[in-house]
């Protein structure tokens, strides 16, 4: 957490062309995290599914943990964890939820629905990212309620694009 | 037939909470890489998971490109009454696996 309030103070005041021996590893990924975070990413196909899901909801952010690694070496097998706070019961329960990564070709990593048997709403896959990016998470409860959680992963290797090999 | 790794706690105590995971080889190809001659390698992935303990649903998942070859998922259960946990995996080309395993409840 530390690291990542670094960079984004770095890039802020515009200290982009620090030298590489001052921020060592982390400038290798600078301008990546930069270009990433800068104006000019086309958000578009991850906007429209958000609105899609909340169907004109407000979207509040809270309850949703997204666990992902702050650093990814191999960007073809993220392990990932979501972690929804939610009794579960059946008279208060989350009814699905939708992963996305804004900046792969396919923003739509996975989308669940929780059945009456799901006892606890927390899911655990492996997913691909073609490039460092923030995902977010959104989770309809049953009153109708849109929660959104998000976090940044730092993608080292990118997936998807890759020719095949042999 | 795929393989296909599923694992839960062998035996376990009314209303507990398990967890469960499930495991299919599967190349996930997403559509967009390139083979030797620079052609697309057509997109062939499993589309959908599901489960189910007993008539009841557990979990119901749409899978996208996005996700990883040899598609893992870990999810909660709890476990109320020996039955039948019902694993099934769709996907294109004809790709259709079900798995069925039986969750033990009780001393």
């Amino acid at each position: 957490m530390k690291r990542r309030e670094t960079i984004e103070s770095l890039i802020a005041l515009g200290a982009t062309r620090l030298s590489f021996s001052a921020l060592g590893l982390m400038s290798c990924l600078g301008p990546n995290f930069a270009k990433a975070q800068a104006t000019g990413v086309d958000l578009t196909a991850s906007n429209e599914a958000i609105k899609e899901f909340a169907q004109g909801k407000p979207i509040v952010q809270k309850n949703v943990q997204i666990d992902v690694a702050s650093l990814i070496d191999n960007g073809n097998t993220v392990p990932i964890q979501i972690g929804v706070v939610s009794p579960m019961t059946a008279q208060d329960r989350v009814v699905s939820l939708l992963l996305l990564a804004p900046l792969n070709p396919v923003v739509k990593v996975f989308e669940t629905n929780f059945g009456e048997r799901c006892a606890k709403a927390d899911i655990s896959t492996r997913i691909r990212l073609a490039t460092t990016q923030t995902l977010i998470a959104l989770v309809r409860n049953h009153d109708g309620q849109i929660w959104q959680g998000q976090a940044e992963a730092l993608v080292t290797l990118a997936a998807c694009i890759e020719p095949a090999d042999g | 037939m795929a393989n296909s790794i599923i694992s839960f706690k062998a035996r376990a105590e009314p209303n507990e909470l398990i967890e469960v995971r499930a495991l299919i080889a599967h190349p996930m190809e997403t559509g967009f890489r390139t083979n030797d001659s620079g052609k697309l390698v057509a997109r062939n992935i499993i589309e959908s998971f599901t489960c189910h303990y007993g008539e009841a649903l557990v979990i119901d998942m749409k899978l996208n490109p996005s996700i990883a070859a040899n598609p893992y998922i870990r999810f909660f259960v709890r476990a109320q009454s020996t039955g039948p946990l019902e694993f099934v995996w769709r996907g294109q080309q004809g790709f259709e696996q079900r798995e069925i395993r039986t969750l033990t409840v009780g001393s």
